[in-house]
């Protein structure tokens, strides 16, 4: 009964061994511990209750420290509270005393997984008939691996929680069922944990450690730390892919394609739903969901029973993205970077603009001559030339309908030449209107790998950098959910509730919302992987911040609505979140291309999830230039439509026409448009408060209605 | 996009670029957007594209780098890119580095 008097977390602390409590007070720095002749001392705070022995503050002070309490602070009143450290073996002393009625620890030393499960509500989901804890349904995650070995991804008999690891680094065997690489399955590794050495060996290790801490935030059931640190979803189950990683670099854009086909087949092979996370990314693209990955992604996500999560990035204060606009005939404007002392690595900028303009684009290297007429590089050509310094210029613009869009792609490469190093200094990019029809282009410039304090990394001046379309590639993708960053720890002057200084800012380029929302990222303790060399916060866990971190707490919420509704896609689970985010405090701004919707909120999201009915879209014709369309319930309609087909996949619409009958038939002419033939999408909305949609776009095909 | 295009208009510059500085001699992964889901892939072997997988219009592999122009040429092929670079999203380093 005592028991109950203890605080979890400094039970879980009372069970470790003398040099996990070590471990562990020494890496909680916001702890003043003492470690002396090996005893570990903890901050704690005791609720005392006044009464024979105990009537006076200065007889409770008296009986605390015979118990070995340093008494820091005592606050009197009806009850009295108490402020100190005491040795962690003495714990149990305390809590035999009937006259102490609550021993809790310093709530600094646990700003962590639990905080942000409370922050988002999933604890109460979690813990409260009828509970949701992700039985039945399946987690993903295409990281860096995951320590299979760990505790918190095992069941209570030590059995694997993983059903499926492709680590797609090691060497393959044959009739192995993926490409390269080697697939381990549950029975594989259950049998590495049980017998040593193994019948087949799972030379597997997560050394960056990234990818165990994500699934241990979207998945992990808190075994290692008896129930302290669990993560959103501690009863589903895994299928891991772990990426090939290299100097700083965490997997490549077409192996992680087909590491997302993989996890989806792997869940409709155990016929479970599959809520699938993706914590990197990069700068290479358009920004709007053209990337042959994030095709893939958007093709996947229309699945029912398949849901993909994206981190937002951390880009947004690192000045990697410019934007403006020209005017035809006008002198040519100019975006200034600057590259740092020791840059070594190729630099790449990736600018994007519509096809119907004619921008010409130069670079002008620090101290080198203005660029004249010549030098600017036209939509169709290619340049490449060596500046005074000696390094080496390629403009390419001639992807002029780059993936399709109608706009043009224009890549420009700085190398080092024949120098040491890429010129040090302000370099410029200069764009000029040759003919204009809209004028405006974006510059992203590409990650480089950011040890060494990023030195590597170019960056724009702070008066030419834009910090929106921020999202990091593949979190684009129309069709996934893109999770932006909050503090739930006070770290680094970020006030606690405010959106993460880093995290990256919508909207896409062509102007849809991104990111969804927001989840806590800064900063989270999760599993910590043993082979990495992370300092752990307490044994077993260590402490990242970013959106890596943000995504997951998603995932997990959004496998938790898969056990409540399998069937649900990740359009209707992005609504059903969006809708019960949360906007207080810092987030009373969104819905904005910060927050997105809000913050994740668990608990209104599964009240959502068991109420919602999302219409359904059926016998569909089109005859002539009306597009007619039935639905099961009441609802009022629209269409959107692009002549332009790609455009319109990627959600760019030029424009719309509205059914506000409420029934279940509609129909929406398209006469009067220009002569052409449109690529539609249906949209149908429950008239209610609560407004939910379905969108109908023939599976990315479209309905096409010719305007004569 | 037109698909009848040069086999070099349907590699994104970066992958040019990667080109004319000489592609490793184990090949490279490529992903390929196609126009015909259901015979794409089969084309495209024959034309010496290792396919990995498919999802949807996109079609991943290994190719020789002497073969990418006759995987580029295919009618069947919209776009090519090279395999990029991707990045872990912890930001632990990052705030402190500024």
């Amino acid at each position: 009964m005592n028991e109950g008097k203890l605080d979890p977390r400094l039970r879980f602390l009372q069970e470790q061994t003398t040099e996990e409590r070590i471990e562990f007070v020494e890496s909680a720095r916001l702890a003043s511990v003492s470690t002396a002749r090996r005893v570990v001392s903890i901050d704690v705070l005791l609720r005392c209750r006044k009464g024979p022995g105990t009537k006076t503050v200065r007889s409770i002070e008296k009986k605390l420290t015979a118990l070995g309490v340093n008494v820091h602070s005592v606050i009197d009143g009806p009850m009295v509270v108490v402020g100190g450290s005491v040795p962690v073996n003495r714990l149990e002393d305390l809590i035999q005393e009937d006259w102490i009625e609550v021993v809790e620890a310093s709530k600094q030393l646990f700003p962590d997984l639990d905080r942000s499960g409370l922050d988002v509500g999933v604890r109460t989901l979690q813990t409260v008939a009828p509970t949701v804890r992700g039985t039945n349904v399946l987690v993903g995650i295409i990281d860096s691996g995951i320590d299979f070995r760990h505790d918190d991804f095992r069941l209570p008999d030590g059995s694997s929680r993983i059903r499926f690891l492709w680590d797609q680094s090691v060497a393959s065997v044959a009739g192995g069922r993926v490409p390269f690489g080697r697939e381990f399955t549950k029975a594989n590794l259950d049998a590495a944990l049980r017998t040593n050495p193994a019948p087949i060996a799972v030379n597997h290790n997560d050394v960056e450690g990234h990818g165990t801490h994500v699934a241990g935030i979207a998945a992990g059931n808190g075994r290692r730390s008896s129930g302290q640190f669990v993560g959103m979803a501690p009863d589903s189950e895994l299928v891991i892919v772990a990426v090939r990683s290299d100097a700083g670099t965490l997997g490549e854009s077409a192996s992680a394609t087909i590491a997302f086909s993989y996890v989806v087949d792997r869940a409709h092979e155990l016929n479970r739903p599959i809520s699938i996370n993706m914590s990197l990314g990069n700068n290479g693209g358009g920004h709007s969901g053209e990337m042959p990955l994030e095709t893939a992604m958007d093709n996947l996500a229309r699945l029912p029973g398949v849901v993909i999560v994206k981190s937002a990035g951390n880009e947004q204060t690192w000045r990697i993205h410019a934007s403006g606009t020209v005017t035809q005939g006008a002198a040519p404007i100019s975006r200034q970077f600057e590259s740092s002392g020791s840059n070594t690595q190729q630099d790449v900028f990736e600018v994007w603009f519509d096809a119907t303009d004619r921008i010409g684009i130069a670079v002008q290297a620090p101290g080198g001559p203005t660029p004249v007429a010549n030098d600017f590089v036209l939509p169709g050509a290619v340049n490449t030339f060596e500046t005074s310094g000696g390094n080496r210029v390629r403009i390419d613009a001639s992807s002029v309908d780059a993936g399709g869009t109608g706009d043009v792609r224009a890549m420009i490469f700085i190398g080092r030449g024949t120098a040491p190093r890429i010129q040090p200094g302000r370099w410029s990019l200069h764009f000029r209107g040759d003919q204009i029809t809209n004028g405006q282009f974006h510059v992203w410039i590409e990650r480089t790998s950011r040890g060494n304090g990023g030195a590597e990394q170019t960056r724009f001046v702070t008066a030419d950098n834009d910090p929106t379309c921020t999202i990091s590639i593949p979190g684009t993708a129309r069709r996934i959910i893109t999770v932006g960053s909050y503090v739930t720890r006070f770290e680094n002057d970020a006030p606690l509730g405010s959106l993460s200084r880093f995290s990256g800012r919508g909207p896409t380029r062509y102007g849809l919302r991104k990111p969804e929302l927001a989840a806590p990222g800064e900063s989270i303790v999760s599993v910590r992987s043993s082979g990495a060399g992370l300092p752990p916060f307490a044994p077993g866990y260590t402490l990242m911040p970013g959106t890596s971190m943000a995504a997951p707490h998603v995932t997990g919420v959004a496998a938790l609505l898969l056990e409540i509704n399998p069937q649900f896609t990740c359009e209707q689970i992005k609504q059903i979140l969006s809708r019960a985010a949360r906007r207080d405090g810092a987030a009373a701004v969104a819905p904005d291309d910060n927050w997105g919707s809000g913050r994740l909120t668990a608990q209104r999201a599964a009240e959502l999830a068991r109420a919602v009915q999302f219409p359904i879209v059926s016998n569909v014709v089109i005859n002539g230039t009306t597009l007619s369309w039935e639905t099961d319930i009441p609802t009022t309609g629209a269409v959107r439509f692009n002549p332009h087909q790609r455009r319109m996949f990627l959600g760019r619409a030029i424009g719309s026409r509205v059914d506000l009958t409420v029934g279940l038939r509609h129909s929406i002419n398209l006469q009067g448009l220009a002569p052409a033939t449109y690529h539609c999408e249906i949209l149908a909305f429950t008239p209610a408060l609560e407004e939910w949609q379905t969108l109908d776009d023939r599976q990315g095909e479209h309905y096409a209605v010719t305007v004569p | 996009m037109d698909s009848s295009k040069t086999w070099g208009a349907k590699l994104d510059p970066y992958s040019r670029m990667q080109m004319e500085d000489g592609l490793p001699d184990e090949g490279v992964e490529v992903t390929v957007r196609v126009t015909d889901k259901r015979a794409a892939a089969k084309q495209l072997e024959q034309a010496g594209l290792k396919v990995h997988g498919q999802v949807g219009d996109i079609i991943v592999g290994h190719v020789n780098s002497s073969d990418l122009q006759q995987i580029a040429e295919l009618d069947c092929v919209q776009e090519v890119q090279l395999s990029r670079p991707l990045y872990g999203e912890s930001s632990g380093d990052s705030e402190k580095e500024r």
